[in-house]
């Protein structure tokens, strides 16, 4: 019995990571961009009744954006800061709900946090960080097309998304193999660090971990700097709805209203990321504890069969998408 | 089971169901409206009439600007073309036609048009089609809709439909649930607008 709720754990869990990837990606917009859509196969579809939900929930997207775009205008010219606190707020919420669609790292960082021990404060530190590079990335490229290279700006913006999504599977696919390699090796940080290797938190129950199997021990403790690589590689293509906002604002010549909005939008996709990086390393926790009863040796079999997988996840889809790019 | 086994059960399904995209996001939107121009017992053409939504319309502004009136010189609206519309022939243009039942070539675009509209881009274009209905009944499909979702179509009213010189035909206008899956199997359906068309 127990047996079998073990291997559920373990099928479950393997499963939403590999049911999430292939929504990865952010897709080309089909008027600026050059060629057709991508395969399906590797897109994924949406079916049922989650395509109801979808389609019922492009009306509130739709009411956001245009919010977005009105609000954004009225501030020119307008007396008081009301306008700009409107469009702050609208631009929160559109982060919240923005996030929760296909791309802005979500499934990287779950997939990451499965592969890689992790506290539960480590989920609000990715997803911050994610958004932080999201939006950077977007202020940077759209300053860039718009002060700078002069041309078309929605050709030009398109072309730069592929280009960011090519170097982003590639630092994917990248991370994916170097924590494969790592994790099926049972190579451990060569460098410790002095933070007194406070072990496994989601285990510190009192299960010593003393027979020095490299591979099948938890992991030194992930530091902050670490999650910058997971940051970088999936924060590093522009949201184009964030994107779009900033233009608006720089076409009314509005520098300071376009960050100010683009960092609004960012503390609510930071919220979103952080939320579903919490549940993966829940869900971590969850699959590894099931083994429980039987001891320390079976909860080791356990990680290790989540970590690689994650990991091997992180680099055949990684590697896939970055394939798909040409 | 025990409690702490329930909660994390509780735990993996919540994660299960956050990894699913509830809520993928278009980033496009538009309102489209559609007429159907008639020539005597045949119909010859479906005009389509598409309003962007104002970040989007932003963006292509951004490039082309039109005069003090809304409008684009035939220069812009051939730049806007080439840079904006174009690429839709990856995309069937978003439309798929059905003739009683049966998947239609889609033909050939003509009359691509663009103009301003307040804050908001519109494109127009049509499809040229050589449908006599005199000969009996005939029912003629449209689906406008975006395979990858990039797109988001608001769905259509039949007040959203316009018959043009419909006069010699019957022609009922329904909105429907398509039933036709071959073209995308398994995937969500949006509406199909259906001309239920008779000779008189």
């Amino acid at each position: 019995m127990r047996c079998k709720v073990r291997a559920r754990w373990v099928f479950l869990s393997l499963c939403s990571a590999v049911a999430s990837s292939p929504l990865w990606s952010e897709s080309a917009n089909p008027f600026t961009s050059n060629g057709g859509p991508a395969d399906h196969a590797l897109t994924g579809r949406l079916t049922g009744f989650v395509a109801a939900i979808v389609a019922a929930m492009a009306p509130v997207l739709q009411v956001l954006s245009d919010r977005l775009a009105e609000l954004t205008r009225s501030i020119k010219g307008a007396e008081g800061p009301g306008p700009l606190l409107a469009l702050l707020l609208v631009s929160f919420i559109y982060g919240i709900f923005h996030a929760l669609g296909p791309g802005h790292g979500k499934t990287l960082v779950s997939t990451f946090f499965i592969a890689r021990d992790a506290k539960l404060g480590h989920s609000l530190v990715a997803g911050y960080l994610i958004a932080l590079v999201h939006a950077i990335s977007a202020l940077t490229l759209v300053s860039l097309l718009f002060f700078i290279i002069h041309g078309l700006f929605s050709s030009n913006f398109e072309t730069a998304s592929r280009v960011l999504r090519m170097v982003s599977f590639g630092l994917i696919a990248a991370l994916g193999a170097f924590m494969l390699v790592r994790r099926s090796l049972g190579i451990e940080h060569s460098h410790s660090h002095n933070h007194g290797h406070s072990r496994d938190h989601a285990e510190a129950d009192g299960h010593a971990e003393a027979d020095g199997h490299g591979g099948d021990e938890p992991q030194p403790e992930l530091r902050t700097r670490d999650l910058w690589g997971v940051a970088l590689a999936s924060g590093i293509v522009p949201c184009p709805g964030a994107s779009a906002v900033i233009l608006l604002s720089l076409s009314l010549n509005m520098i300071l209203v376009s960050v100010l909005a683009v960092a609004m939008i960012s503390v609510g996709m930071g919220l979103t990321v952080s939320a579903i990086a919490a549940l993966a390393i829940l869900a971590k926790r969850g699959v590894i504890r099931s083994g429980k009863p039987g001891g320390a040796g079976e909860r080791r079999v356990l990680r290790k069969v989540v970590e690689i997988a994650g990991s091997a996840v992180l680099f055949l889809f990684g590697l896939l998408f970055f394939l798909a790019q040409f | 089971m025990t409690r702490r086994a329930a909660l994390r059960a509780a735990g993996l399904l919540v994660f299960l169901a956050a990894s699913i995209p509830l809520f993928a996001h278009p980033h496009v939107f538009i309102d489209n409206t559609m007429r159907a121009v008639f020539d005597g017992p045949e119909l010859i053409r479906l005009e389509f009439r598409w309003s962007f939504d104002e970040l989007f319309s932003g963006m292509i502004l951004q490039d082309f600007h039109p005069d003090g009136s809304g409008r684009f010189s035939a220069g812009q609206i051939a730049g806007i073309k080439k840079n904006a519309f174009d690429n839709l022939k990856n995309y069937h243009y978003f439309v798929a036609l059905f003739l009683d039942g049966k998947p239609m070539r889609l033909p050939p675009i003509e009359n691509f048009s663009a103009s301003v509209d307040g804050d908001s881009l519109i494109y127009s274009f049509s499809l040229p089609l050589a449908l006599r209905v005199d000969a009996g009944a005939h029912s003629l499909g449209a689906v406008i809709y975006d395979d990858t979702y990039y797109v988001a179509f608001k769905l259509m009213k039949v007040s959203d439909v316009t018959l043009v010189s419909a006069g010699a035909v019957d022609c009922a206008v329904s909105i429907e649930k398509t039933k036709v899956k071959a073209v995308w199997p398994g995937q969500y359906m949006p509406d199909e607008v259906v001309l239920a068309m008779k000779g008189k």
